[in-house]
């Protein structure tokens, strides 16, 4: 009941948050002539509401703090979305990414809503499998190239990256795969005589193998990172050798480092990671203004609407942390970043409370990936790995990516929901 | 359950790495801020766009103006090199660059009205800066010049203010970024403005100077007759003319452009004579209210053969259309010279707060001298060498030239004033590389005449 109470006081924390905010914005903007924020807000602030207590009301016991911490995160970025619009010379960025958020929680509330049980996804691990890898052939093969990368579906006016999608069908599948076959696996390599553990080994090797095309075939460095990172993390919890979890990371280092050396798009981003300065003005350009938009938010920041971060290109969807954090200072950065954390202990909460393995997989598969997803993405804006194209959970402007994490948070709030009731076992 | 305890390890693991970013945020915004704020290529240092001041042509008609955070030009590639460009990510260039200081920041309130708008109304806008510019004679400039690639300049006689100067090619400031990596290394340089930062060679233009100089010197008189057969030992070469003109008297030798007498004007000169009667028409400094322009560069002294081919406006001597436009204002002004200047006042909400100093005449050579060449430029468009730049009705007087350069066909020049009685505009008008001047520089400069008078 107190934990309700503490969402509660969350969600009018968002809300005032929301509301404030809008409202420097438009201050903060007044020359470059915004639109009005307040239908945008009203609309998230209705959905907002609409999604908590449905969630509130619903829930025997369910987490009451994933869905209001998300929608801070989201507040905070449609605040920086809606304020880089005008700026950037596409004023209705606000107002689609306001319709956006509003899809997501519709999509949570589906997910709230749908009758059964989550494990009966287990059953359709295959179906996940399948759908996901003929989602992502399709889209190698028929997508819509931007940037020099295929990674998108052109659905009418929207633009559809069904690797956000992938992503989720991944872990399902992983957390059903490996929840069967866990003793299997083990079995393998518990069997001595000297025998290579010959099954984990090929597991892993498969594993790795995915996360190599992606990088070769689709040039999606962040992508390739992002699945090897949540393949090796739900292999680690299924089975629980640290040996082979360190061999497959070296391995994977040597597979960088065989792809850096054969591949220019890979050493030019690797070059403009290490030093952004020695071409400012071309492959670096992206990271050294993002450094001058760090350096000039300072310590408490611009102040919303008044810094420059427009500057820094793609500063909407891939560099959104940098925006922020020039505007919020790294006082708001590193708030930013406890949210974050806030969020992926939560959700490592729900898995610990479930009450099967399937459901702990799940949950720890989920929290793994938007842990993963939330590091690779700031580690590349503030020059910690090389800058990479995935969105920022929650925050980065983008359908897709937001109505797969609501997918995402109504999945962990059902595991949730059940694990509490049935948490004896 | 074991995997529960994986899970806790996993939590951990993945929570500590949280940490790594903020390790470097704090190197980036609090640790090495300054050192990042001052590197060169941070366009971040410059002042927010949406405050700039506008640029305005001396109606108050804007010619740059920041509007949705964007810096735009209205009348796009017609004045695209002259203003340069404001971007976030090239900086700044041309005028918008030189008149940063004017158009970020505001003049000290001089009146306590002035500081009390300032006070009250926290404006932080900076001024706007009215040029000199006439918007319709800049507009014409650029289109004559349609197809061709050189520079269009006009000068307001009286006062010394540039009126239009145009230059092609030029480039779209709207589409500046887009065009950026084909602009940059375009052969054409579409990023340099060619009338008044252009340096050529003025070829037979330059001989009102060397008539000017001679006279002014007492190296020749105006009724010495020279024999011209063509050519002329010019020391370590045989310069030859455009014509066998026979017995010339030095007004004649202006009119029909004869190279012969102006060589021999400029041996009698020598390089140090040429030099400084260049310095004496002020070409050696760029005027400091235009900002970027570049000043003339002399001859060099050498071969014998200098003093003649710089007579003529040959040797390796440059001089930009401005400069050419300055010493024919000042023949115009009866020898005197006035620097021409491109801005005309800084303002706040239409409230002048600061204004350059008045424009100080100097004298550069006697009005007698002044007087004639001027008749001999009159002559020359009356019925010599720039008839095409004759003006129904209004007496022209000018020069024509076609200058030797090394990158193929000559450069066509056409300079003068009009109307040549009491003089109101003077016109310099470069074709790069498209052959004699009487012929293509000189109807452009008809044109232009004609719509400046009707001003
Ligand atoms: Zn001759």
């Amino acid at each position: 009941m107190s934990e309700r109470r503490s969402g509660l006081v969350l969600m009018a924390l968002v809300s005032a948050i929301l509301v404030l905010g809008a409202a420097l914005a438009q201050a903060g903007l007044q020359r470059l002539e915004p639109p009005s924020p307040w239908p945008s807000v009203g609309l998230i602030l209705g959905a907002f509401w609409i999604g908590w207590l449905l969630s509130a009301l619903r829930g025997r016991g369910a987490d009451f703090m994933l869905f209001p911490l998300a929608s801070l995160l989201c507040s905070v970025g449609w605040l920086e979305v809606y304020r880089l619009g005008p700026a950037i010379g596409s004023p209705a960025l606000g107002e689609r990414q306001a319709l956006w958020i509003a899809l997501g929680v519709g999509v949570f509330i589906l997910a709230l809503l749908v009758p059964g049980d989550y494990r009966t996804l287990e059953d359709y691990k295959y179906t996940c499998l399948l759908t996901g890898i003929l989602l992502q052939v399709a889209v190698m093969l028929f997508g819509t190239e931007i940037n020099g990368a295929r990674l998108w579906f052109e659905i009418g006016p929207v633009l559809f990256q069904p690797v956000e999608v992938v992503k989720i069908l991944l872990v399902v599948f992983l957390a059903a795969f490996l929840r069967q076959f866990r003793h299997w696996i083990r079995l393998g390599l518990l069997s001595a005589e000297g025998r290579l553990p010959r099954r984990a080994l090929f597991l892993l090797g498969l594993g790795w193998a995915a996360a190599e095309g992606v990088l070769v075939l689709q040039k999606d460095l962040g992508m390739a990172l992002l699945l090897f990172g949540l393949f090796l993390s739900m292999f680690f919890l299924s089975t629980g050798r640290r040996d082979l979890v360190a061999l497959a990371a070296m391995l994977a280092g040597v597979g960088s480092w065989v792809c850096y050396h054969l591949f220019g798009h890979v050493r030019v981003r690797v070059g403009a990671w290490l030093d952004p300065f020695s071409d400012p003005h071309g492959q670096g350009y992206q990271m050294s203004q993002a450094l001058y938009a760090l350096a000039s938010g300072g310590l408490d920041g611009s102040g919303l609407g008044m810094g420059r971060p427009f500057l820094v290109p793609e500063a909407y969807t891939d560099f959104i942390f940098v925006a922020l954090a020039e505007e919020w200072g790294m006082l708001g950065a590193l708030g930013l970043l406890m949210v974050y954390m806030m969020l992926v202990t939560r959700a490592f909460r729900v898995a610990l409370a479930a009450g099967d393995e399937f459901g702990t997989l799940l949950a720890a598969g989920l929290a793994t990936l938007v842990a993963w997803q939330t590091l690779i993405l700031v580690g590349g804006t503030v020059q910690l790995a090389p800058m990479t194209g995935i969105t920022l959970p929650f925050m980065s402007y983008g359908g897709s990516s937001m109505l797969a994490n609501f997918l995402l948070l109504g999945i962990l709030w059902r595991i949730s929901a059940v694990g509490e009731v049935s948490g004896g076992d | 359950m074991a995997i529960k305890a994986r899970v806790r390890v996993v939590a951990l693991f993945l929570l500590v790495l949280f940490l790594a970013p903020v390790v470097n945020l704090t190197r980036f915004q609090v640790l090495r801020s300054e050192a990042l704020l001052a590197r060169p290529d941070n366009t971040r240092t410059l002042e927010d766009l949406s405050l700039r001041g506008s640029l305005l042509d001396r109606a108050g008609q804007p010619l740059a103006q920041t509007r949705q955070g964007r810096r735009v030009h209205p009348l796009g590639p017609v004045t695209g090199p002259l203003l340069g460009y404001l971007t976030g990510r090239l900086g700044a260039a041309g005028l918008e660059a030189s008149l940063e200081a004017r158009t970020v920041g505001y003049a000290i309130p001089r009146t306590p009205m002035q500081a009390w708008s300032l006070l009250t109304r926290g404006d932080r806008h900076g001024d706007d800066v009215v040029l000199t510019l006439d918007r319709g004679l800049q507009t014409l400039a650029w289109e004559l010049l349609e197809g061709a690639r050189g520079a269009a300049l006009v000068l307001d006689i009286p006062s010394g203010e540039i009126l239009a100067v145009a230059s092609r090619p030029s480039f779209d400031p709207a589409r500046l970024e887009a065009d950026w990596e084909r602009l940059r290394v375009d052969p054409s340089a579409p990023l340099i403005e060619r009338g008044t930062q252009g340096l050529y060679p003025p070829g037979s233009t330059f001989k009102i100077l060397t008539m000017a100089g001679a006279l002014a010197d007492g190296r020749t008189r105006s009724d010495e007759v020279f024999v011209c057969t063509g050519s002329m030992d010019a020391g370590n070469f045989i310069l030859h003319d455009n014509a066998v003109h026979g017995r010339v008297d030095l007004k004649e030798a202006l009119v029909v452009s004869c190279n012969v007498t102006f060589a021999t004007l400029g041996q009698r000169l020598e390089v140090s004579g040429l030099r400084r009667w260049m310095d004496g028409f002020g070409l050696l400094e760029a005027p400091a209210l235009v900002p970027n322009a570049a000043e003339a560069q002399p001859m060099q002294p050498g071969a014998p053969s200098v003093a003649a081919e710089a007579g003529i406006g040959q040797a390796d001597l440059l001089v930009s259309p401005l400069g050419m436009a300055r010493v024919c204002a000042t023949l115009a002004r009866g020898g005197i010279d006035l620097e021409p200047r491109l801005v005309r006042a800084q303002t706040r909400r239409g409230q002048v707060t600061w204004r350059p100093a008045a424009p100080r005449p100097r004298r550069v050579l006697p009005e007698a001298v002044a007087g004639e060449v001027r008749r001999a430029m009159e002559e020359a468009v009356a019925r010599g060498t720039g008839g095409r730049a004759a003006v129904p009705g209004v007496a022209v007087a000018g020069k024509t030239g076609t200058a030797e350069n090394p990158h193929g066909e000559p450069h066509a020049w056409f300079v003068g004033y009009a109307p040549a009685e009491a003089p109101k505009v003077a016109v310099a008008v470069l074709l790069e590389n498209s052959g004699g001047g009487g012929l293509h520089a000189a109807p452009l400069a008809s044109r232009l005449l004609q719509a400046a008078l009707s001003r």
